[in-house]
């Protein structure tokens, strides 16, 4: 019974949804947003890409030698999840490189090594946007 | 190989997904001058199969070529889609392209796609033609209160889940 007085106050989805609206731009509008989100995300070549950062085990990275791993977790089980999230590895948050399946023509390919900041920073000198 | 692409673009079955791009670009990249006689009409046909292509991997496949030969020969493409009219409407080639590159350009695929297509738009926006400031593309969506509704109740439906 109470489901029938539940059912008396659902409201139901109309299945002809009126589809969404978007604003009209202007084309370089539009080109300078991608290209800001594409800066955001993955400027850099495939090279510095791949290139692993600075080692965790500098011997101190604030000038603080003293500092002991006292409270350093020991235990190794999940020390292949470090091993591939981690410095050196693949970027947890990174699609592009997880979902990168360009043959190796392409890799080597000289495009793949251009850094889009330089380009971006051509565009500022441009006028288009501010320095990078 | 000219032969396998023309069947490709003619078919409606889109299951070659981004196969065929990679073909294009290898072709373009190969080829080098040995494929102008037969690119205006190549390129024409893509620009028509954009129109009622539906999948995002068919879509990027026809897309990146203009996107490597926008960054190699821009002004000799621009050229041909400002002269290119497609479809029984008669739309301009450069308002095809550029309204289904600037739609589809945050979900494409891999490095070197992703990274051509960054480099062309820069290319284009360097190139500052007058019949690109004239273009209109889709922005962002207009928040209605059916939009805004639509969204509550996705939120909803996923805060509810959690709990």
């Amino acid at each position: 019974m109470s489901l029938l007085r539940g059912l008396g106050n659902a409201k139901f989805i109309s299945s002809d949804v009126e589809p969404p609206q978007f604003t009209r731009v202007p084309f370089p509008v539009k080109a300078l947003k991608l290209l800001l989100h594409e800066l955001q995300t993955n400027g850099e070549s495939a090279s510095m890409a791949a290139a692993p950062t600075a080692p965790l085990d500098a011997e101190s990275d604030d000038g603080d030698s003293d500092w002991s791993d006292e409270g350093k977790v020991k235990d190794d089980r999940y020390g292949f999840l470090a091993d591939a999230l981690g410095v050196g590895g693949v970027p947890f948050d990174e699609d592009e490189v997880l979902a990168n399946n360009d043959d190796e023509d392409l890799q080597n390919d000289p495009i793949s090594q251009i850094d889009l900041r330089v380009s971006a920073a051509c565009l500022s000198l441009m006028g288009y946007v501010g320095p990078c | 190989m000219l032969t396998v692409i023309a069947r490709l673009l003619q078919s409606q079955d889109e299951a070659g997904g981004l196969v065929i791009g990679d073909l294009i670009i290898h072709l373009f990249r190969r080829a080098g001058e040995g494929v102008l006689p037969v690119l205006p009409d190549l390129l024409q046909a893509m620009l028509i199969r954009m129109q009622t292509a539906q999948t995002a991997t068919f879509l990027q496949s026809l897309i990146i070529p203009f996107a490597f030969l926008v960054y190699n020969h821009c002004d000799a493409v621009l050229d041909l889609l400002e002269s290119t009219r497609v479809g029984e409407e008669g739309r301009l080639g450069l308002d095809v392209l550029l309204n289904t590159w600037t739609e589809n350009a945050a979900s494409f695929q891999g490095f070197w796609p992703t990274r051509i297509s960054a480099l062309a738009l820069c290319t284009l926006l360097r190139a500052g033609r007058p019949s690109l400031q004239t273009v209109v593309v889709k922005g962002d969506v207009i928040i209605t209160a059916t939009t805004k509704n639509s969204e509550d109740s996705f939120l909803q439906g996923r805060i509810d889940r959690v709990i």
